[in-house]
This record gives structure tokens, sequence and C-alpha cells, in this order.
């Protein structure tokens, strides 16, 4: 009786059951995917707050006490300061300089294949060898260590090629006649720029100076070469971590997410202008 | 668009491509230089920049420092002895006023090879009062010759084996000895230390070398292979102390190679953890200061020496940090407990030690360790 009530269940087509696995197969991928990228960091937000005087797991109760001690610590805020600050000139200079050189290079001459080169070498050259090569130069040139002195030339150096890879393309693939237009119509280069090239580029600006002020806060082996008795965050806690346990780690891995997170957001709000300013000038 | 226009394009002020690379090289140079204040390395005044193993200038012994020196420490990064000695010989010179390492491990860079040659300035001990206060066995770690003195020690640290006591008895027999991290008593429990000076040298002593800085190849092969067998005991190995500390007060391992300041961060904490006193020695190492020729506050440099073997500084170094002071003041306010837990035993000859001396032909060294870590 049942079985008569019961609607006689639809075969699938093969492609139809071909089309299921291929979703599930699709939806597992994406849930590894995310579970990889994600679960990692919502980890160490958990373990930030973990009452335990080990890094790990299992969870011992809730507890501020971490970072009460990374607020706490003079030392610690200072480089935080010194890394955000240092991030933030880095990115400016860098995508400056990056900007200029990328509308330099829309144009021929003499010996632009040795200068791309020349401009690209400090990705090429390894870290620690970057740092030595520093560390002779300034030491022979006398230049006082500190984060402004000798870190920041180091850091813009490093972050230059970079922010000039990011930002060429961007630059490179501008319709010329725009900006030809411009000029027809009796703008000066500089307002042709100012009111036209800019506005386009501007979201491949400030993702520039993004990912420009990452690669800044993060550097650790050629900072440590030069950067004298300051210190920035990686500098500090590799000093940290040399002889303690640092169960605190979790909690300033999440101060530093923070301070990302909040220079991403600003980067988003302006190029979210930047896309409505371009919207308008197109 | 018109020649004429194209033309103006590329040659108005700021855009042409001359231009842009002049503004480009300028603003290269104004970042490079212009921010450096003065290409000079200037004296700050009252304030004494110093580059040490980070327990001697921990927050409360900077404060005695900065306290009785009435001058501002400024304390650099320290990442290794190793790091120390590059940055004393580094060109343009230290940037220190004052430096400590290791004895053993550095004299050889900071006395250079004969009189004449030396990294640093003599000391003039007529201004460390404190000098005669340095305990017998410390003297080892005074650096002269022809009459002057260029090192003086303030503190010993040693390295030994932790372990988890929850998991392995004070009484184990294995806890006298090194074969605690080598032998299969407790394997899967164990972590090594991934470094090749140190575990080569207490490999190389649990083995029955006298020196094991000299082993020639054929002796390190032999360690090496040792290793080797033994590795199949080891659960993992750690890079830092603080993964070292995390592993073993997590239950991950329950023996490691260990150094003094991680044994009593792990104790402070509430860990079960001790530290075993091995038959063959623990790895001792004398801790020294020099004043570099660039130091630019020469006397304070000398003061701060002084007061590191004072009473205040030495007690505090005894009780806070679990190095040992090199100055007789450090044991007086110590129980006989005390001492004996913080290992100064190695004084009275009741705890075995072996300097950790800086060996004959490292590169063969890290090379044995390489083909360890590979096998």
């Amino acid at each position: 009786m049942a079985d008569a009530l019961t609607p006689p269940r639809q075969r699938l087509s093969k492609r139809q059951r071909r089309e299921r696995t291929r979703k599930i197969a699709l939806w597992s991928y994406v849930g590894f995917f995310y579970a990889f990228l994600y679960v990692p960091i919502a980890l160490l937000i958990v373990l930030s707050f973990n009452n335990s005087d080990v890094v790990g797991l299992p969870l011992r109760g809730v507890t501020l006490r971490w970072y009460n001690e990374v607020f706490g610590s003079a030392d610690l805020i200072r480089s935080i300061v010194n890394s955000a600050l240092l991030g933030t000139v880095s990115a400016i200079v860098a995508t400056t300089l990056a900007l200029l050189l990328a509308l330099g290079f829309r144009t021929d001459f003499p010996m632009k294949a040795w200068v791309m080169r020349m401009l690209l070498l400090p990705i090429l050259i390894p870290g620690i060898v970057g740092g030595v090569v520093y560390l002779v130069t300034f030491g022979y040139g006398g230049m006082p260590f500190g984060v402004w002195t000798s870190t920041l030339p180091v850091h813009i150096t490093w972050v230059l090629p970079f922010a000039f890879l990011t930002l060429f393309p961007r630059v490179h693939g501008l319709d010329p006649s725009l900006e030809e237009a411009a000029t027809d119509l009796g703008a000066t280069p500089f307002v042709a720029f100012r009111r036209v090239i800019f506005p386009l580029i501007k979201p491949g600006v400030i993702a520039t100076a993004m990912f420009s002020f990452t690669l800044s806060f993060e550097e650790f082996i050629r900072t440590l070469f030069v950067i004298g008795s300051d210190r920035t965050v990686p500098v500090h806690l590799w000093t940290l971590l040399s002889d303690q346990a640092a169960p605190f780690l979790p909690a300033v891995g999440v101060v530093i997410m923070a301070v990302s997170i909040f220079a991403s957001l600003i980067g988003f709000v302006l190029s979210a202008q930047a896309d409505r300013g371009r919207a308008k000038v197109t | 668009m018109t020649d004429d226009n194209k033309s103006r394009l590329h040659q108005m002020p700021g855009l042409s491509r001359r231009q842009i690379l002049g503004g480009a090289a300028s603003l290269s140079l104004a970042g490079g230089l212009s921010l450096a204040p003065n290409a000079v390395y200037a004296q700050k005044n009252g304030q004494l920049e110093v580059l040490m193993v980070n327990a001697m200038v921990s927050p409360t012994l900077k404060a005695i420092l900065e306290k009785e020196l009435e001058v501002k420490l400024i304390d650099g990064p320290f990442m290794s002895g190793t790091d120390t000695v590059s940055r004393l010989t580094a060109p343009g010179g230290a940037r220190y006023d004052l430096m400590n390492s290791s004895f053993a491990f550095s004299s050889p860079v900071v006395m250079g090879a004969k009189a004449g040659a030396e990294r640093v300035q003599a000391i003039d001990v007529s201004q460390i009062p404190n000098m005669k206060y340095i305990n017998e066995p410390s003297k080892e770690g005074i650096g002269q010759r022809d009459g002057k003195v260029f090192m003086i020690p303030h503190s010993w640290g040693y390295d030994s084996i932790l372990y988890n006591r929850a998991v392995v008895p004070d009484d184990d027999p294995y806890t006298h000895s090194w074969s605690l991290l080598f032998e299969d008593k407790y394997a899967g429990r164990i972590g090594w230390w991934d470094v090749a000076h140190q575990m080569l040298m207490a490999a190389g002593l649990y083995l029955g070398h006298k020196e094991p800085e000299k082993m020639d190849r054929a002796q390190l092969t032999e360690v090496g292979n040792f290793l080797i067998k033994k590795k199949k005991n080891v659960r993992t190995f750690f890079g830092t102390f603080a993964q070292g500390s995390n592993l073993l007060s997590g239950g991950e391992i329950d023996v490691c190679y260990g150094i003094v300041p991680m044994r009593n961060d792990l104790q402070k904490r509430g860990f079960n953890i001790a530290g075993a006193w091995p038959k063959e020695g623990v790895l001792s190492l004398i801790s020294a200061s020099y004043i570099p020729k660039e130091s630019r506050n020469v006397k304070m440099a000398h003061a701060m020496i002084d007061v590191m073997l004072g009473k205040t500084y030495a007690q505090e170094l005894a009780n806070g940090s679990g190095y040992l002071s090199a100055s007789t003041f450090a044991q007086e306010g110590l129980s006989d407990a005390d001492k004996k837990k913080y290992g100064y035993g190695i004084f009275d000859g009741s705890v075995k030690h072996y300097q950790l001396k800086f060996p004959t032909s490292m590169n063969a060294w890290i090379e044995t360790w390489s083909r360890v870590k590979s096998a």
C-alpha cells in the first residue's frame, strides 16, 4: 500500500548524475579551500583568549591576560608603532616612485631593458645576502642605524620592485587616447594626469600601496641587519622567541592582524571611492 | 590628436620621460639620504646602547641598571653569539657602547689572533671596583693579554636536558646522563634542538670524547652515525626555545635539549619541568662583557660592567633569570636548596660542567649535522 502511495523515484540521467557529482566536488573543494585559509586564523583568535600557558589546545577557559601582556609591554607597542609607521612611509614613497617609474617606462629610452632589470634586482637577491650588503654599505657610509635612517631606505628598496610590478601593467594598459583627448581639449600634461590618468589608475595605486605596506610590515631578515637598537614587530618577536615560551603570541598575532585589516579597510574604502570616481570619468 | 599636442604632451614639465625618471631618482635620494639626520654616528647624551643576552636586560634588571647608572639604556635585539660578534666586526664598526656574549665562543674573534688585533678596547679595571668580587671559576672568563683586560665575565648559563617530571621521575638513572636525550627509553617523546654546535657537543660528551670541540672528521662521522641511529627516538626538532617550551609544556614531548631561561620560564609558569644534571657535564658558557673600540660612552660602559658585578644586580639576576652570576654577591641571598636548584654547584664542583667551546672545524660540524637531519 505504502509502495503504491510513494511516487516512483525518478532515475537521474547520466548527465544529471555527472552534474551532481561535479557540484559536490566543487563545493567540497571550496569548503576545503576556505577551511585551509581561515581555520588557522580562527584558531589563532580562539587561542589568543585561551587561559593556558601553552600555545595550543585544549581550551582552558577565557582570558584577556595575553592582551593585557601585549598592551602592557611598552617595547611591544613601540615595535608595532614602528612597523606601522615604517610600513606607511615605505608604502607611500615606494608607490610614488613606482608610479613615476611606470609613467616613465611608457616611452622608449636607451638602456630601458637594463634599467628595468636593475629595478627588479632586489627581488632576486636573497634576503640574508641583501641584509649583509646593506650592513656593509651603510657601515662604510657611516650611516646611523635606526628605523628612519637605515631601515626605511632598505624597506623602500625592497618594496619598490613589487610596487612597480603591480602598478606597471595598470599604467601600461591605459588607453593613451584618453590622455591625448584631454590634451587635445587643452589640458596641460599635469592637468591631464591629475584629472584623467590618476583617477583611472587610482584603485591600482591604492592596491599597490596596501601591498607595499604589508611587505614592509612583515620584513624581517634585511631589517635585522640594519635596525640597530630599534625594533620592528618581526624583530622584536624573534628576540622574544629566543628564550621563552611566549604564550601571548596568538594575541600579538591578532593585534597585528587587526592593524592589517584596518589598513585594508582604509584601502577598500579609498579604492571604492576611486572606482566611483573612475566610473564618472569613463 | 595633432603632432603639436603630442609633442607638447611629452615636453611639459612634470611629465616628460627625462623629468619623470629624474623625479624618481630625486625621490629615491630623498628617501635614502635626506631622512638620515647625520651621516655621522652622533652621541646621544644620557644614553647607553648595549647588545646583550635578553635576560641580562630584562625589565627588572634594566630598571636596576638605569637607576644605578642614571642613564637610559637602549638594548639592541640580541639574536645569538654569532650575530653579536658579526656586529662587532661589521664594516663601519660596532654600533654599541657595550656588548656581551659567550666567552669561549666569542673570545677568538673579540681578542683577535695576536696582540694589537683585538677588536675591542682595553678595559680600565681601576674603574671596576666590583671586579674583586668575581668568583674563582668565573675568572676563566676574563679575557686578558699582555696585562691588559679586554673581556670581563658577569654571568653563567648552561644547557642541559629538560624533562617532564610527570613522565620522567627524578630518580630515573637516565636523568643522570645525556642518555636521556638519545636512548630508547623515552622514544617518541624526545625533542632535539636544531643546532649543530650544541647537539654535537652533547652527543660527543655522551660518547666519551674528552674535548668534543676538537673532534676530527672520523670522530664527527662516528657521532653523526650515532645520532642518525637514534633519530628514530625523536618526535620533533625545534628551531626556537619558544617552540621547544611549547612542545614540552603542551605535552607533545617529555624530554628535550634546553637552556637555563627556558627551564626557569616554564617553572615560573607552574609547569612540572626539571633540568637533568648529566654526569658527563652540563654544557656551560660564561657570558663576558667587552667595550667596542667605537663605543661613544666608554666611562658609562665601564660603570655598567661594574654594576653588573654589584650586589643588587647580581642578586636579582640569580633570583629572577636562572642564570648564575659571576659575582660572589649572588649566592649571599640564596638558600642551599636554591643554590642547588639554580646550578651553583658548578662553582663548587658538585655539578660537572663542560664549556661550550668553539669547534676547531665548524664547517665539518655543520656538515655532520646536515647529514643527521637529512638521513
